[in-house]
């Protein structure tokens, strides 16, 4: 009982002490300037060491964990990023792809889409190899295009594979004319990778710039399809023809996916062949 | 196990040759790799091998070429006699004569179908540029010879006895890496 009663006291005279402090402020005393003098640098040096080992943690031992996060992150960017070009391929084929559909609707041919699979192993001889064949309707002799133009003809077919002659190979002629004024010649593949238009008279008007169409004479390429622009004409003092050259309206290097018409305008003469 | 070997690596240069290149930087400066691996075959092959080889891988790329029929394969064929020739005239065991001997086979090859290229043409035109590519392809071919004779020679199985017996022995390649003297 006088235990209670003796705390029960000392909490009141507690706060009594304390509400007297509160109302007249801390008085000044040297023994917390002393303590304050003694313990600061000890705070300040525990403050330094903590804040260290803090530092330590973060800058160091922290790091091999952004080491590892950084690997995995790098991961991750290289599968986005091969993602990323699959996705580009896929994007940019199915513009190409768009394009071929959109050329196929409006040719009034069958045609067999190809994909183009290996090239000339030489430099000298310009053909390709596609992944269609005799199983899919391919023969030898028909003509391969593209909306761009006329790319070549079918020389020797498998089962599964033509091989395409381009028709910028030296030993590849179509009939052509210029479409603006309907002058005829043969085009020719020319060494330097371009079509030279052969036979053309010096009084024919050729201009660089005119557009050069197949004719459909040759029994192979139906008439009206890109060959090229005529790129420059030379009338020589002697001779009787001009020498135009023609750029090819095809890009023969970037040439992927092809169309082989399979039901070219046969002409009377072919059949009689 | 040689001749799937043999087939595999024939099938490599056939594959490189007709869709890797368009792929790569400067397509028209790149030689034909068929070139260095007969020259290899002749050097170190038994002559029924080099010979079959170079049949077999000419006639696969005149298959794939738009060149008359038999022009790869009479090439690498000339080529492999040529070298079985000069083999047993000269001893080809030093690098500067297999970078030599790169340098002319790919001219050699060049030539062959650079010529029946003019010979169909009426006009008997020849590439503006053919002189620039076949010197940077005779260029690279001589650098990178003796590199590309170094890996057929872990990858290929060879036939004549005395590589082998020189392989098995010693481990070291039947060529010299430093001149004599």
């Amino acid at each position: 009982m006088a235990i209670i009663a003796g705390a029960v006291l000392l909490i009141a005279v507690n706060v009594i002490v304390i509400s007297v402090m509160v109302k007249y402020g801390q008085p000044e005393s040297g023994i917390e300037k002393t303590a304050l003098y003694i313990s600061a640098p000890f705070q300040n040096a525990f403050h330094y060491v903590v804040n260290g080992s803090k530092n330590l943690w973060r800058h160091y031992f922290f790091l091999v964990f952004a080491a590892r996060e950084n690997e995995q992150l790098k991961k991750t960017l290289q599968a986005v990023r091969e993602k990323n070009r699959r996705l580009a391929e896929i994007e940019l084929a199915n513009i190409r792809l768009r394009g071929l559909l959109a050329f196929r609707e409006t040719i009034p041919y069958a045609t067999i889409s190809a994909e183009v699979v290996g090239r000339d192993p030489s430099h000298w001889f310009k053909t390709i190899v596609v992944n269609k064949g005799t199983g899919q309707g391919v023969r030898k002799g028909l003509p391969v295009v593209t909306p761009e133009g006329i790319v070549g003809q079918v020389i020797e077919c498998t089962s599964g594979y033509s091989k395409i002659l381009l028709a910028i190979d030296q030993k590849s002629a179509v009939d052509a004319m210029i479409q603006r004024t309907r002058t005829r010649g043969i085009v020719e593949g020319d060494p330097g990778g371009g079509f030279n238009f052969k036979y053309v008279l010096r009084k024919e008007d050729v201009r660089v710039g005119d557009r050069v169409i197949s004719s459909g004479l040759d029994g192979v390429f139906p008439k009206g399809f890109d060959l090229g622009y005529v790129s420059g004409v030379v009338r020589p003092t002697a001779g009787m023809f001009q020498v135009v050259t023609v750029l090819p309206s095809v890009d023969f290097e970037k040439l992927e996916e092809v169309l082989i018409i399979s039901n070219p305008p046969a002409h009377a003469f072919m059949e009689k062949r | 196990m040689r001749f799937l070997q043999t087939t595999a690596v024939c099938l490599f240069i056939v594959v490189f040759n007709t869709a890797m290149v368009p792929f790569l930087f400067f397509p028209q400066y790149v030689f034909d790799p068929a070139v260095p691996y007969i020259l290899f075959m002749s050097l170190l092959g038994s002559g029924r091998r080099a010979f079959g080889v170079s049949a077999g891988l000419g006639l696969v790329m005149d298959g794939f070429s738009g060149a008359p029929l038999g022009l790869y394969t009479t090439a690498y064929l000339w080529m492999t006699a040529a070298m079985r020739q000069v083999s047993t005239l000269i001893r080809v065991d030093q690098v500067w004569m297999i970078q030599l001997f790169a340098g002319l086979g790919v001219l050699f090859e060049a030539v062959m179908l650079l010529g029946m290229t003019a010979l169909m043409d009426p006009g008997f035109r020849i590439p503006p540029t053919a002189a620039e590519r076949i010197g940077v392809q005779m260029l690279l071919a001589a650098v990178l010879a003796p590199f590309l004779f170094s890996l057929l020679y872990r990858v290929v199985p060879t036939w004549n006895p005395s590589a082998n017996e020189s392989r098995s022995r010693s481990g070291t390649k039947p060529w010299r890496t430093t001149s004599k003297g």
